[in-house]
């Protein structure tokens, strides 16, 4: 479980850099085009186009597994924090096979779409040329996969009562 | 089966999954594909699964997202909330009340660097409480003015939710921002109102300051400006280039997040592992967005194909003449959903119900944009799951959380007749919005 644990954290915590990275260069990319525009008339030809089909499209899901292993996405737990413990482990389990499942699916279905537009060489226009974009169509299976390696992870840490963020075994009280 | 049905059994197993702690966006999609393959078939349900993600994901106007939350992030890490409250306790600790209308006017500053309602709660209880209580106030309105003034942050601009609101409603993301100013300084100054006649009825809820104290406080006044200026040329440049139409919501965010950065370097406030800090916080919140968000992009879709939409618009479309009740009854549920469901939960889970009604009555969708945020937001501090009640919660624990929501429950008085104001004379929201162009 430990060797794992370290593998599934360095492949979330690497997509999560390549994200800080991209929204630094988001922030400084587009801040220079307001300036090069406002003081010198001179905007930076596609910075529209390469912030969002390249830098948004890393912020906004290269970070999915590192998120899935700290379990932040948005959920309601009001309800199931009602119901008694047992019922409670059951419904985790199946709740996070659910999210396996789904996440498995945009795999797929993203996958498919990245390899056809990547054997199309897909392009956008810009002012004096083109920006391929293909390329970025691969970040949503990447960073799709890696949710669900970090979701596996997850159910398997619960079932075997480990911390899925140390690698720690949990002691009697925490379980 | 009719589609009216169809849709109330969607919103039922979204609704079921929610409660079962799917991921929010799980659920909106698992229904979205699993709806289409029923009504149409498989290979249609997984071709929206296959394209509406990137199409969401690489638009120009929602990177507005993650760079007002770096803006906010980098303001909050350089401790722009200490200077704020510090700066408002010197100029206002003479009222009745003061130190509570102090923490309501620096979170009213912390809204216009930061649009997280969970931040400025957490940093203004934090700073505030403590002070409060060592003065002698109540507790119940000591921690209930941070909880509630910490939900002007998604109203002042920069704000999250109004970006989110704007693309999926198709609005001018600049005009909702601008539309967003006075109704966060008419709550704002509301709350004031409250605390003053609360302190002044009730002197009990709030010793006064001794006079040498007073006296002390009036002489930093000025000095206390210095540390503040920066910031706040920073807000008034960030509204004033939205305004004027110089930028765009992005370029705003993007300038606004370097400007505070070197605002925060010149002013040795911000050190390597607090802007790192910031980004994380910001880029895994922008990822969290956009899971829910992909999420309803697919149940808009599913209700459009279906005829859902057009369903809903044609069943309000006889209220044409008189708004007011479907008004009313999209305000109850809100109010109940906001009980249950986080902001972002609620306003993404709707606003593909209730769009196409609201296109149908005619009604201004800025204006509808500020109302659906005003909801939103008082959700964060209705019970049980008053999000800004928790995370006050979390940085007081001595106070218990009953003590809190009995704080709170006077500034939802005030929220009756602030939303009372903003429904009945929609113009108080439109007027700054229609002078710009």
């Amino acid at each position: 479980m430990k060797a794992i644990h370290r593998i599934i954290s360095k492949i979330a915590d690497a997509l999560f850099a390549v994200s800080l990275v991209a929204g630094v260069l988001m922030m400084a990319h587009v801040t220079i085009d307001v300036l090069s525009r406002t003081l010198f008339n001179a905007p930076l030809p596609g910075t529209g186009e390469i912030t969002a089909s390249y830098y948004m499209i890393a912020v906004a899901f290269l970070p999915l597994a590192w998120v899935t292993l700290r379990d932040e996405h948005v959920t309601a737990d009001i309800f199931v924090s009602a119901l008694p413990g047992p019922m409670r482990a059951v419904i985790a389990v199946l709740v996070d096979l659910l999210v396996i499942l789904y996440v498995s699916a945009f795999v797929w279905q993203t996958w498919v779409s990245a390899l056809a537009r990547t054997r199309r060489g897909e392009v956008w226009e810009i002012l004096g040329g083109f920006l391929p974009i293909w390329p970025t169509r691969w970040i949503l299976p990447i960073a799709g996969a890696a949710m669900v390696l970090a979701m596996i992870f997850r159910l398997a840490a619960r079932l075997t009562r480990t911390d899925p963020i140390t690698g720690q075994r949990l002691g009697k009280e925490n379980a | 089966m009719d589609p009216l049905t169809f849709g109330l059994i969607t919103l039922g197993c979204m609704l079921g999954l929610i409660a079962l702690r799917v991921p929010i966006g799980v659920a909106l999609g698992v229904v979205s594909v699993l709806g289409l393959a029923y009504v149409r078939n498989f290979p249609i349900a997984l071709s929206i699964l296959r394209e509406s993600p990137f199409a969401f994901a690489a638009s120009w106007d929602l990177t507005a997202i993650p760079m007002f939350l770096l803006m906010g992030a980098i303001a909050n890490h350089s401790g722009i909330s200490s200077a704020l409250f510090r700066a408002a306790r010197l100029w206002f600790s003479a009222l009745p009340g003061g130190l509570a209308v102090a923490a309501n006017m620096a979170s009213v500053g912390f809204a216009a660097a930061c649009g997280s309602s969970l931040a400025s709660s957490a940093a203004m209880g934090r700073l505030a409480i403590p002070e409060m209580l060592r003065a002698g106030y109540d507790r119940a309105l000591a921690t209930g003015v941070v909880a509630s003034a910490g939900t002007l942050a998604a109203l002042i601009p920069p704000s999250i939710m109004l970006v989110l609101y704007g693309v999926f409603a198709e609005v001018s993301i600049s005009r909702l921002l601008i539309a967003g100013i006075v109704p966060g300084f008419l709550t704002a100054a509301a709350y004031v109102a409250l605390i003053v006649i609360r302190c002044k009825l009730n002197p009990a809820l709030a010793p006064k300051l001794s006079d040498e104290e007073l006296q002390t406080l009036k002489a930093d006044r000025l000095s206390a400006l210095r540390e503040v200026w920066p910031v706040t040329a920073l807000i008034l440049g960030i509204i004033g280039g939205l305004y004027g139409g110089i930028v765009t919501p992005t370029e705003a965010g993007a300038t606004g997040a370097a400007l505070a950065l070197l605002i925060a370097i010149l002013q040795r406030r911000i050190s390597m592992t607090s802007f790192i800090d910031s980004l994380k916080e910001s880029m895994s919140g922008t990822a969290q967005i956009f899971f829910v968000g992909m999420g309803a992009v697919m149940y808009t879709r599913l209700l459009s194909l279906t005829g859902v939409s057009t369903l809903l618009a044609d069943m309000v479309g006889g209220y044409a003449g008189d708004p007011l009740m479907v008004i009313l009854a999209i305000s109850v549920v809100f109010l109940i959903l906001g009980m249950f469901l986080d902001p972002l939960g609620i306003m993404l889970i709707t606003l593909p119900v209730f769009l196409p009604m609201m296109k149908a009555l005619g009604l201004d969708l800025i204006w509808f944009g500020i109302i659906v945020v005003k909801y939103v937001e008082i959700g964060m501090i209705t019970p049980p799951l008053g999000m800004n009640v928790f995370v006050v919660k979390s940085v007081t624990p001595s106070v218990p959380i009953w003590t809190i929501y009995r704080g709170v429950l006077w500034f939802l008085l005030a929220e009756v007749v602030v939303m009372a104001l903003l429904i009945g004379f929609p113009q108080i929201t439109l007027f700054l919005p229609n002078l710009m162009r």
